[in-house]
């Protein structure tokens, strides 16, 4: 059964609200003295108040695509496309331009809060020190906005906290500092990748409804990177699903975890342990290495459905929001 | 039912202040897989160290078949090894990354002394790598050449290689992309099965246990909060931290619309609340839980909980 999807019967409603847009977005890495593509012909787009779901395994592309779009990426990499922000064009800025952009407008929560925050200064120096630059507040105006936005992530005696150091908080206080400093400076975009990994599974229930409800209050959009489809089934209203650098799906969290279209979507949820003790269907084999993918379809060596005709590259519907990249997909797409 | 492989009576570790494994009672099956389940900080990886005798406890009897493990030494401690093998989260950590994958799996054959002469051990390390699904050209290759859940293989070979009767694997999924993680996971189930191995599965991941687990211990704080069969715990939870930490996954059923089942955050091991160690975060908490430390008792079909609730 597939679920109605809300977004195929109006896109023009949310088109105007979009905050974020990859339009064929790709990224190239030197490696080896060659430039190696590792995220491929991307787009999607985030709108205010919703989360999109950006999932996939480990070298899928996923964390890449989330640094180029803050403007990040790693030294020597090579980013094409078109990528807009709030209606502007941001690829061909300067990093100056694009630095001011990405504090302002674009909040990131890092999965490891201990690599992302500095270990050596206190607290409140790091989150004024953000507020002053990008909203251009005084320190002592920078440090009431901090204390505010600390009280908002749930975080008790902000004042005390600002004059610590993040090694003295726990894990989940960590992710809530992490959460404000993000939102300190009144972003319409905040990306998160993998922020509740690292947690322990009730601390983890308590960050998700944190950020559902700063998403609400605030009417943020979120791009949401992660691995785990229940977390994307539970918390996200789209999915992008990437294989290899390629985006192999793309429709509602619900119809892509629920009814999934393409086979290795299918597969990463049949390989997860429910309720039965059944055997495990794994898939098969392991995902190729960066500079080395297939030819055609880059899920095709692991896929029991691939044929001929999966040898050359499957294209993916440009213009639905609900899409596959598959030349025999589960499901025909409605 | 027959004596349990492993057991532990009162088993406590303690580092410094910190109050790390307290009083714990294990009763390992023969040829059955335990799951030791708890977020960060509830001591089950250091229950794992304690019984294979990597780290010493403060107090408390291990047995081990029919010896006290706590008391061998040296030479009768090193034979006992060959019977107890671990598997790490990292395989990449735990593999030796200048050793080649063929003496990787002779190796401990050699410490061991199994079998006659290099032929026979180099024989024994191709059956295990085919047994694991690796290809005998794996042997003359290095760790760093195989993917994750490759190196996890060979972690599983590198076991098995001296045959023994208890496998302690402590997260040995939690590094591992989904994909492989299913394959890992049949494969240890698989290998379980074909040697009548007990294992001692240590894991966060509450999907995963209830996999690969017949009986269940949940820890929290030190001690084990909750034991049973796994059907029992998984369909009965019987403790207010079993409860929520089933519930608290992503997906499940929400109160008021929130996720969260549990306030607050795990306080530190070295300011464990008097009494119940759970009641500074159970909803259900009452004035005895301050003062008295709830007992494990009896609920019915081999299950077992500590909470004061389950006497009213």
């Amino acid at each position: 059964m597939k679920m109605t999807d809300p977004e195929t019967t109006m896109p023009a409603a949310t088109a105007s609200q979009e905050v974020m847009r990859a339009e064929g977005l790709s990224v190239a890495l030197p490696i080896d003295g060659r430039m190696v593509p590792v995220v491929t012909d991307v787009s999607f787009g985030v709108s205010r108040g919703e989360a999109v779901a950006l999932v996939g395994e480990s070298g899928c592309g996923k964390s890449m695509t989330a640094s180029a779009i803050i403007g990040l990426p790693p030294r020597g990499a090579q980013v094409t496309g078109r990528l807009i922000v709030n209606g502007r064009e941001v690829l061909g800025l300067s990093p100056r331009q694009r630095r001011k952009l990405c504090g302002n407008e674009i909040g990131f929560i890092f999965q490891e809060p201990m690599t992302a925050l500095h270990p050596t200064l206190r607290i409140g120096r790091q989150m004024t020190d953000t507020i002053c630059h990008n909203l251009g507040l005084s320190r002592r105006a920078a440090t009431e906005r901090a204390v505010e936005i600390l009280d908002t992530v749930g975080i008790p005696r902000p004042r005390a906290i600002l004059q610590g150091y993040v090694h003295q908080l726990s894990g989940g206080m960590r992710q809530r500092v992490m959460i404000a400093l993000a939102l300190s400076c009144e972003p319409s975009l905040v990306i998160a990748d993998e922020p509740t990994t690292a947690l322990d599974v009730t601390i983890q229930a308590q960050v998700l409804d944190l950020m559902e409800r700063m998403r609400k209050e605030f009417d943020l959009g979120m791009l949401f990177i992660t691995h785990d489809l229940e977390v994307v089934r539970d918390f996200c209203d789209r999915a992008v699903v990437m294989y290899s650098g390629d985006v192999v799906e793309r429709g509602s969290a619900a119809g892509v975890t629920r009814a999934p279209a393409h086979p290795y979507t299918r597969g990463l949820i049949e390989a997860v342990p429910g309720e039965t003790t059944d055997r495990l269907v794994p898939i098969p084999g392991s995902v190729p290495q960066i500079g080395a993918w297939p030819e055609g379809c880059r899920f095709a060596p692991r896929c029991a459905r691939a044929d001929a005709k999966c040898r050359t590259h499957p294209p993916l519907d440009a213009e639905n929001p609900t899409a596959v990249r598959c030349w025999h997909p589960l499901e025909e797409i409605a | 039912m027959t004596a349990p492989l492993l057991e532990t009576r009162a088993l406590c570790k303690t580092f410094g202040k910190v109050q790390a494994v307290r009083s714990v009672d294990l009763a390992l099956p023969r040829g059955r897989t335990f799951g030791l389940v708890g977020e960060s900080g509830s001591g089950k990886s250091t229950v794992a160290r304690l019984v294979l005798r990597l780290i010493e406890a403060t107090s408390g009897d291990i047995r081990f078949g029919d010896e006290d493990l706590r008391r061998l030494g040296g030479e009768a401690l090193r034979r006992r090894r060959r019977r107890m093998q671990m598997i790490f989260q990292d395989p990449y950590g735990s593999l030796n990354g200048r050793m080649t994958v063929g003496e990787t799996l002779v190796e401990p054959q050699l410490v061991h002394d199994i079998g006659t002469g290099g032929r026979a051990r180099r024989d024994r390390a191709r059956s295990l790598l085919r047994e694991v699904g690796l290809p005998d050209s794996a042997m003359d290759r290095f760790p760093h050449e195989f993917s994750g859940g490759q190196r996890q293989r060979i972690a599983i070979a590198r076991a098995l290689a001296t045959d023994p009767e208890l496998i302690v694997a402590d997260e040995p999924v939690s590094a591992l992309d989904v994909s492989v993680q299913a394959q890992i996971l049949n494969l240890l189930g698989d290998m379980q099965r074909e040697h009548q191995t007990t294992m001692l599965f240590i894991s966060h991941d509450l999907r995963v246990v209830r996999y690969v687990c017949d009986e269940i211990a949940v820890m929290y704080l030190g001690e084990i909060v909750e034991r049973g069969p796994r059907d029992r715990v998984y369909d009965r939870p019987a403790h207010p931290y079993t409860q929520a930490l089933l519930t608290s996954a992503p997906g499940s059923p929400r109160k008021d619309g929130k996720r969260a089942k549990l306030a607050g955050e795990i306080p530190s091991a070295d300011a464990i609340p008097t009494g119940c160690a759970f009641r500074s975060r159970c909803p259900h908490a009452f004035d005895r839980c301050k003062i008295e430390a709830p007992r494990m008792q009896d609920v019915g079909g081999g299950q077992t909980a500590a909470c004061h609730l389950l006497d009213r």
